[in-house]
């Protein structure tokens, strides 16, 4: 579907020349019927070069608006385009409120579709319609261009990307950590593949926090990840997080995996690509000598099963929340997280030669 | 023994509070009200978010003959009516599991032992660790001989490496000495830092926003004091009447049932000192200063500064309303207060001379509990020469319903002429953050099975908020305080209560 044909059936609103969008946007608002009330959290910026981005990204964002207000820049560009061309769009995702209030809250979205030379002025077009005072976030869909811009990341204050999506990890990562050091500690990092973690993450450490479990953690003997197809870097990510949390280091990187814990003692790590066409983790286990741990998805995938079971004792067992998969709950997750990911380079820098194993 | 054990280095970055530990919560008098519309959709409503700790076992102790099977079907039920999220079956059905009843009487010493040995074995088969979470849901007249018992089994004991704690439901006694005699009591059973009072206003998402607002933000800090604060209002105002808690209402009152506890706590988070860390104990003393610093209303102080009022017949929605005394339960001759309004002085260097005005009432015209700073208006000169701008900043915090916060100042007419009108900014929890608020259980409820008791009250603070609530309830029963005052259901209140702030030339705010 291309986003010519899409766009009338996914209106991106009402098209504008790109000098009066604060013109018209405030029309749109003194026209609009009483009750409804612009509410805005974040300038949230949308880049992609997919040609379909305009028709996937304003569903998401009006799904998206329900939750977490923002003013909403979405920008598609093709730089492979001959002619330097701009075009704009406004409109406004609102919803009533949940608690039974007579008002709509409103969120704006400014769409823009930058052809040739023209996406190159990407800054420019971002700096000219933010909402003043507001964090801005840029979720840049896809992989990050090399020589990333100052002028660009230096006034980012999230920057959003989703590792499941590269080819190349092992060089993204690295143009991530440059846009990084451009913020110069100004720019928190999200990885949505790591926000997509976090109930799994989240599970693990629970059953950690009982006692009986804790003092066993020295003695893990292996873990086993069993991921969705072709989903190596979430289970990758995974498992730097716990090696990184308990201070492992990288001694094998061919299979299975090995990490030499402090004291000596390694832990072999295997990583089990299953059939199932799903981005998510399915199944991971804990060898700790006399004791297991486990945590894998219900059927019904609402809940991560979770549970410690000491030899000869009963399982202690829970239901965690898994959270839900669809990106917008991703972001909303991540845009609902106020602070930065402290853990995430550790993680990643732990199993940093295997991204480049492939 | 946990102590020995090093922290959970996966559990970093994960949450930012302290970790409910497993434990098992005992709670006597479960079949009441409060255990079906609040405790247990709280804690489903915590297993849903994930926040409860593995290892969590509930017993229910009451003197109803019943099974474990038969009242977890009723839980269910009651759970599916008040929780605030769609009940999961497969997370019920698994949470449920770990529900037990047991049923004996509050008085039978054999019942504590049989309910020892059942704690023993869920520890066994549980994974609770031993630790135990007593929570008095029952009448308060049954507290004395619960401790009794939990203290005579031993049961009060925390066993090596574990621990044993106290959740005291409000009311904390009806006056000062059976408030301290109720603490005596608690004393003789729980140390003062496993014991957890409730008072579910401070579990409020706003409440917990005071002193953010206050100490997060530069800006309303350093206007908060006499220099910039004319007045302070609270209001804590209900539509509805007494409903069916009259046997209650009769002898509790405004003043006990919401001036000495919520609305004083209410008052302490807005005028104490910024506390020197958020640890519990530093917390509370900020607010205990507050009390002891609140000027004693005494005799004819209270005639001076306090209005109470009854309700009579009147309109609510356009609906007529029986008054008080006509409510099913309540003596023809109640002279029960239904409303309260008090001038209040701090006196302490940062509060001197600011009254804080305070308002509960039944039967006003909507409900809402808000807390209102209200600025000095700037000199009498330039825009405000005709001191129209006398009261042009306020700060609102609004508790609830629609819980946020909003700033009034003054603004120009578009135009050539210089007119000047009041603006609101307004901030709201349910605009700004879709996500829904947890219920103020679910907030204290996992406080206590981490051992933060920053939003419990302190023995302390409890019983100088009697002693003060006493004060002021001698002189009315002396007969040095006015009689009662009435007011019309669907009403603001009594003409009286304008009158106390018109002595100071404030006016109530229109809510």
């Amino acid at each position: 579907m291309t986003v010519s044909s899409t766009v009338e059936n996914i209106s991106p609103g009402l098209r504008v020349e790109v000098g009066e969008i604060g013109r018209k946007l405030g029309e749109l608002w003194s026209a609009s019927e009483a009750g409804k009330v612009r509410a805005s959290l974040i300038n949230l910026v949308i880049y992609s070069e997919n040609k379909d981005a305009i028709v996937l990204n304003t569903p998401l964002l009006a799904g998206l608006a329900a939750e977490h207000a923002f003013r909403a820049l979405l920008v598609q560009a093709d730089p492979s385009a001959n002619e330097a061309k701009i075009e704009a769009w406004i409109t406004a995702h609102c919803h009533l409120r949940e608690s039974g209030g007579q008002k709509e809250i409103c969120s704006e979205q400014i769409t823009f579709r930058l052809n040739g030379p023209a996406a190159g002025r990407l800054p420019s077009i971002v700096f000219s319609h933010l909402d003043s005072d507001l964090p801005l976030c840029l979720w840049w869909q896809g992989s990050l261009h090399a020589n990333p811009e100052p002028e660009l990341w230096a006034r980012v204050d999230r920057v959003i990307v989703d590792s499941q999506s590269w080819s190349d990890p092992a060089g993204q990562f690295a143009i991530l950590q440059e846009i990084e050091s451009i913020g110069r500690g100004h720019c928190a990092v999200c990885d949505l593949t790591w926000t997509r973690s976090f109930h799994l993450r989240y599970a693990i450490a629970q059953i950690f926090d009982h006692p009986a479990a804790r003092e066993r953690l020295a003695q893990m003997k292996n873990v086993e990840i069993r991921h969705g197809a072709g989903d190596r870097i979430t289970a990758l990510e995974l498992l730097g997080w716990i090696a990184s949390r308990l201070n492992w280091q990288l001694q094998t990187i061919s299979d299975p995996i090995v990490f030499r814990q402090k004291d000596g003692e390694t832990v072999q790590c295997t990583l089990h690509d299953s059939s199932r066409h799903e981005s998510c983790i399915e199944h991971v286990r804990f060898d700790l000598g006399n004791a297991t741990a486990r945590v894998e998805k219900s059927d019904g995938g609402d809940f991560y099963l979770a549970d410690f079971t000491l030899r000869g004792h009963a399982p202690i067992a829970q239901m965690l929340p898994a959270g839900r998969e669809r990106t917008e709950d991703i972001l909303l997750s991540e845009l609902g997280r106020v602070g930065r990911h402290p853990l995430f380079w550790p993680a990643i820098r732990s199993i940093e030669p295997l991204l480049h194993a492939g | 023994m946990e102590k020995d054990i090093p922290a959970n280095p996966l559990r970093a970055d994960l949450i930012s509070r302290a970790v409910a530990e497993p434990c098992t919560l005992v709670i006597f008098g479960a079949t009441g009200d409060l255990t079906r519309r609040k405790l247990i959709p709280a804690l489903y409503n915590l297993a849903a978010d994930g926040n409860l700790p593995s290892g969590l076992a509930v017993v229910c102790f009451a003197r109803r003959e019943k099974t474990s099977e038969g009242f977890r079907d009723e839980l269910a039920e009651a759970t599916r009516k008040y929780s605030r999220r769609p009940v999961n079956e497969e997370l019920w059905r698994q949470f449920a599991a770990h529900i037990f009843y047991h049923r004996s009487s509050f008085d039978d010493a054999s019942g504590y032992a049989s309910l020892a040995a059942e704690l023993e074995r869920i520890d066994a088969h549980l994974g609770t660790g031993g630790n135990r979470l007593f929570y008095l849901a029952s009448s308060p007249t049954e507290f004395d001989v619960i401790l009794e018992n939990l203290r005579g089994s031993g049961l009060s004991h925390a066993k090596p490496g574990a621990w044993a704690r106290l959740i005291v439901e409000k009311p904390f006694g009806t006056d000062f000495p059976s408030a301290r005699r109720l603490n005596a009591a608690v004393a003789s059973a729980f140390p003062e830092r496993e014991t957890f009072r409730i008072d579910h206003y401070l579990g409020k998402e706003t409440a917990q926003n005071l002193m953010v607002l206050r100490f997060a933000n530069t800006v309303f800090e350093a206007l908060w004091n006499h220099r910039y604060v004319e007045n302070v209002q609270i209001t804590a105002s209900e539509l509805l009447g007494v409903e069916t808690r009259a046997g209650y209402y009769e002898n509790s009152g405004a003043m006990r049932d919401m001036v000495q506890n919520h609305l004083l706590q209410l008052l302490c988070l807005t005028a104490m000192e910024p506390p020197t860390d958020l640890e519990a104990d530093a917390v509370r003393d900020e607010k205990v200063k507050v009390l002891r610093a609140l000027r004693p209303l005494t005799g004819e102080a209270v005639a001076a500064n306090v209005v109470r009022a009854q309700y009579t017949g009147g309109f609510i929605n356009g609906q007529n309303v029986p008054a008080y005394r006509q409510e099913p339960g309540v003596d023809p001759n109640s002279m029960t207060e239904t409303y309260v309004a008090l001038r209040l002085h701090i006196d302490n260097w940062r509060w001197a001379g600011v009254p804080f005005f305070m308002r509960v009432g039944k039967r006003l015209p909507k409900s809402a509990t808000e807390i209102a700073i209200q600025f000095r208006g700037t000199p009498p000169v330039l825009f405000n020469r005709e001191s129209q701008l006398r009261d042009a900043n306020a700060l609102i915090i609004r508790i609830q319903p629609d819980e946020g916060i909003s700033f009034r100042m003054a603004a120009k007419l578009p135009g050539a002429l210089l007119q000047i009108e009041p603006v609101k900014m307004d901030f709201h929890y349910g605009t700004s953050f879709g996500k829904a608020t947890p219920e103020a259980y679910e907030r204290l409820l996992l406080d206590a099975m981490s051992g933060d008791a920053t939003l419990f009250a302190r023995r302390d603070e409890v019983e100088h908020a009697w002693q003060f609530v006493d004060g002021i309830r001698a002189a009315w029963h002396d007969g040095s305080a006015p009689r009662l005052d009435f007011y019309a259901a669907g009403s603001w209140g009594p003409r009286e209560a304008d009158e106390l702030l018109a002595q100071d030339g404030a006016a109530w705010r229109r809510l």
